[in-house]
């Protein structure tokens, strides 16, 4: 090849690189764009409970910010009557696409389901609906059957203690955002799940499992047939970065999670410079410290529109 | 006869002009051994040609490929080598870590303003050292630069703006790689095109199955389509310019090839195939012994030197790991650790007995 050829072929290299890269930002831009365009596909009324801080405050090498999703999904170790029924069961997994044409206690199913890889579905998220009033609900009663074990005398009254400090958390500082659905057609589960202020539709992948007599639930877990139970693997945008405008909100809020941290710290009784006041009054419930609203887009990725602090 | 022989090629690359280079300085040691022992000598006016034809070559390689025309200028650009890797590698943590460090502070318009620049200010870098610079140490430090800073700006991009992830993204950075690499003949740049290649087809491969792209990993199966893809693919597409580049396909070829069989040997339950794990392990056992040897058999036969190195180190690795199998549990450990060296020491003698036999007379040696 001749210099001149040479020449032109890293001319073209190069400029091809270029348009690549204006090319892709521009993509990613307008797609983004599209994604926020209109009225967004749901718009949620969230909280600290459901939206979490970073578990580690601000860093000096990485300023960024942002946001976890915390929810609530079925999973192969619910227990019936726990009010997180699965509802990712057979069925509802041949739906998404996983090949469940083999009974679980058919010879050679064992082998059929090893190690499934998950798939990619759409997830339905619901907040503070039915699903959490059932979770609630749940919570109650297992209070009350501690409370009745108390009496039979099988538990101390310590187990009744943690157990009703335990709900009292839950009702204060828990997630109200459970999965109750999935599917591979989004606009269908629009239409079974309209409310765009209580249900969103986002991509999540879902994990199939074989749960056989080994990994039996309940008193007899011989006695138990295997069966197929799904679990959410995860949602796959579920960091949602905090955008500059609404950083001081989320600045305030991290330092009041260590003032609260050290408070708890210092009312532990082998602590010798404890503070004065009432140790238990640490240990209670926390509120949320801000409101956070979300917004689903057209292609289900998520973006912040407000952050505000509730007062304590 | 002319001092420029008519009809010899000019070299392409630098690569192929560094062998040329090399040649020059290994006939004039080996011509001065022959004259000292007496056994031939050009007549003088031959040598005066000769020596003054092999001058201006070399200075026209120097001028054109800045190629190192000693032993001391081939060990100081070894060295430098080492630097210009080490220093892209530093420079591009360093470009990554500023822009995290200050990504939080700025407003959406700045952050996708850096995003979208760094990358061409690095490829206006890379296009700037090339043409100063004709050894490519600097334009390959530019060019990985600008590589990182481009798989920066994706990903950032994707956490700004909370983007579903997409295997995409791998085949957007393969591209990026490719396309400096051939532009500007840089092998680390080819690489780094053929890693996120590798990633791309794999991901695309599990796709195939149902399975979500990210999970590619789980089954090393995933992998073999890009390494038959990339093992061929020197054969399909000639490399005239850029000699250098077959035996980085080749390498990463066999390597896609020959480390999931060697995952699925030891651990067959992360298979595709719907078989007992046992049956799955002996089956990649096999294969993978049977590609390791063929990788041998074909680098001798067609001189790819990287194919009989990247084979015989997998062959050795597959022997040694069926030896523990075999022999861990219940044999003394310095027992162990004799019948791996002598497998070794066997394995050299293998191997220069197949030596001999591709050097025999008749037969052109590598």
């Amino acid at each position: 090849m001749t210099r001149r050829r040479i020449g032109w072929s890293r001319r073209l290299g190069f400029l091809a690189a270029v348009v690549l890269v204006v090319g892709t930002n521009a993509f990613v831009l307008a797609r983004v764009a599209w994604n926020r365009s209109g009225e967004p596909a749901a718009r949620l009324e969230l909280t600290e409970r459901e939206l979490t801080l970073p578990w580690v405050g601000e860093d000096e090498e990485d300023t960024g910010l942002a946001l976890h999703l915390d929810f609530h999904a079925p999973g192969p170790w619910r227990e019936a009557g726990t009010g997180m029924d699965s509802w990712l069961d057979r069925e509802k997994l041949g739906a998404l696409g996983f090949d469940v044409s083999v009974d679980p206690e058919a010879p050679g199913a064992e082998r059929h389901y090893r190690s499934p890889l998950p798939r990619r579905v759409w997830l339905v998220l619901e907040d503070e609906g039915a699903a959490w009033r059932r979770w609630l609900a749940g919570r109650e009663e297992e209070v009350e059957e501690a409370r009745r074990a108390v009496t039979r005398g099988e538990k101390g009254s310590e187990d009744l203690e943690a157990a009703e400090r335990s709900l009292a958390a839950d009702r204060v500082e828990a997630s109200r955002l459970f999965a109750v659905d999935a599917g591979l057609d989004r606009d269908a589960l629009h239409e079974r799940h309209p409310d765009p202020a209580r249900h969103a539709v986002v991509p999540a992948t879902v994990r199939l499992h074989r749960m056989d007599v080994d990994q039996g639930r309940g008193e007899e877990p011989e006695d138990e047939p295997a069966f197929l139970t799904g679990s959410v693997d995860r949602v796959l945008v579920d960091r949602i970065h905090v955008p500059l405008r609404h950083r001081p909100e989320i600045e305030w809020a991290l330092a009041e999670r260590d003032r609260r941290n050290r408070e708890k710290a210092n009312s532990f009784p082998h602590r010798p410079e404890r503070i004065p006041g009432d140790p238990k009054a640490a240990e209670a419930p926390a509120p949320p410290l801000y409101r956070a609203d979300l917004a689903i887009g057209h292609l289900g990725e998520p973006w912040l529109t407000e952050v505000e602090r509730l007062a304590r | 006869m002319s001092p420029e022989a008519e009809g010899s090629p000019e070299p392409e690359s630098r690569v192929a002009a560094q062998r040329r280079a090399d040649r020059v300085r290994e006939f004039r040691a080996e011509l001065e051994a022959l004259e000292r022992e007496g056994v031939a000598a050009l007549d003088p006016e031959a040598r005066a040609r000769v020596d003054a034809h092999h001058e201006r070559l070399l200075a026209r390689l120097a001028e054109r490929f800045e190629v190192d025309v000693t032993e001391g200028e081939k060990g100081l650009s070894r060295g430098m080598r080492i630097a210009a890797f080490l220093g892209a590698l530093a420079l591009a943590a360093s470009a990554v870590l500023f822009f995290y460090r200050i990504w939080g502070l700025v407003p959406t318009t700045a952050q996708v303003a850096i995003l979208a620049a760094a990358p061409l200010l690095a490829l206006g870098a890379t296009e700037l050292a090339a043409r100063r610079e004709r050894s490519g140490y600097f334009a390959t430090l530019a060019g990985l630069v600008a590589f990182a800073a481009f798989v920066l700006d994706v990903s950032a991009l994707g956490q700004v703006f909370n983007v579903t992830p997409s295997d995409t993204a791998l085949l957007l950075w393969s591209a990026f790689g490719f396309l400096l690499a051939y532009a500007y003949g840089l092998r680390l740049l080819l690489a780094a095109g053929i890693l996120a290649f590798v990633g791309w087809l794999s991901a695309e491969t599990a796709g195939w199955s149902g399975c979500y792209w990210l999970h590619f990993g789980e089954r090393p199966e995933n992998f073999l389509p890009a390494g038959l893809l990339l093992v061929a693919f020197p054969s399909l597409v000639a490399h005239r310019r850029l000699a250098e580049f077959p035996p980085l396909y080749r390498t990463f070829g066999l390597l896609a090839l020959l480390a999931p069989a060697l995952a699925l040997a030891n651990w067959g339950e992360a298979s595709y195939l719907p078989w007992a794990g046992g049956t799955i392990e002996a089956v990649y056992q096999v294969a993978g012994f049977a590609l390791s040897a063929a990788a041998i058999w074909l680098g001798l036969r067609r001189r790819w030197s990287e194919a009989v190195n990247t084979g015989t180190v997998f062959f050795v690795v597959f022997l040694w790991v069926k030896f523990v199998d075999w022999f861990w549990d219940w044999m003394p450990t310095y027992l162990f650790f004799l019948i791996v060296g002598a497998t070794a020491v066997a394995a050299l003698l293998v191997l220069k007995r197949l030596r001999s036999a591709a050097a025999r007379p008749g037969r052109n040696g590598p």
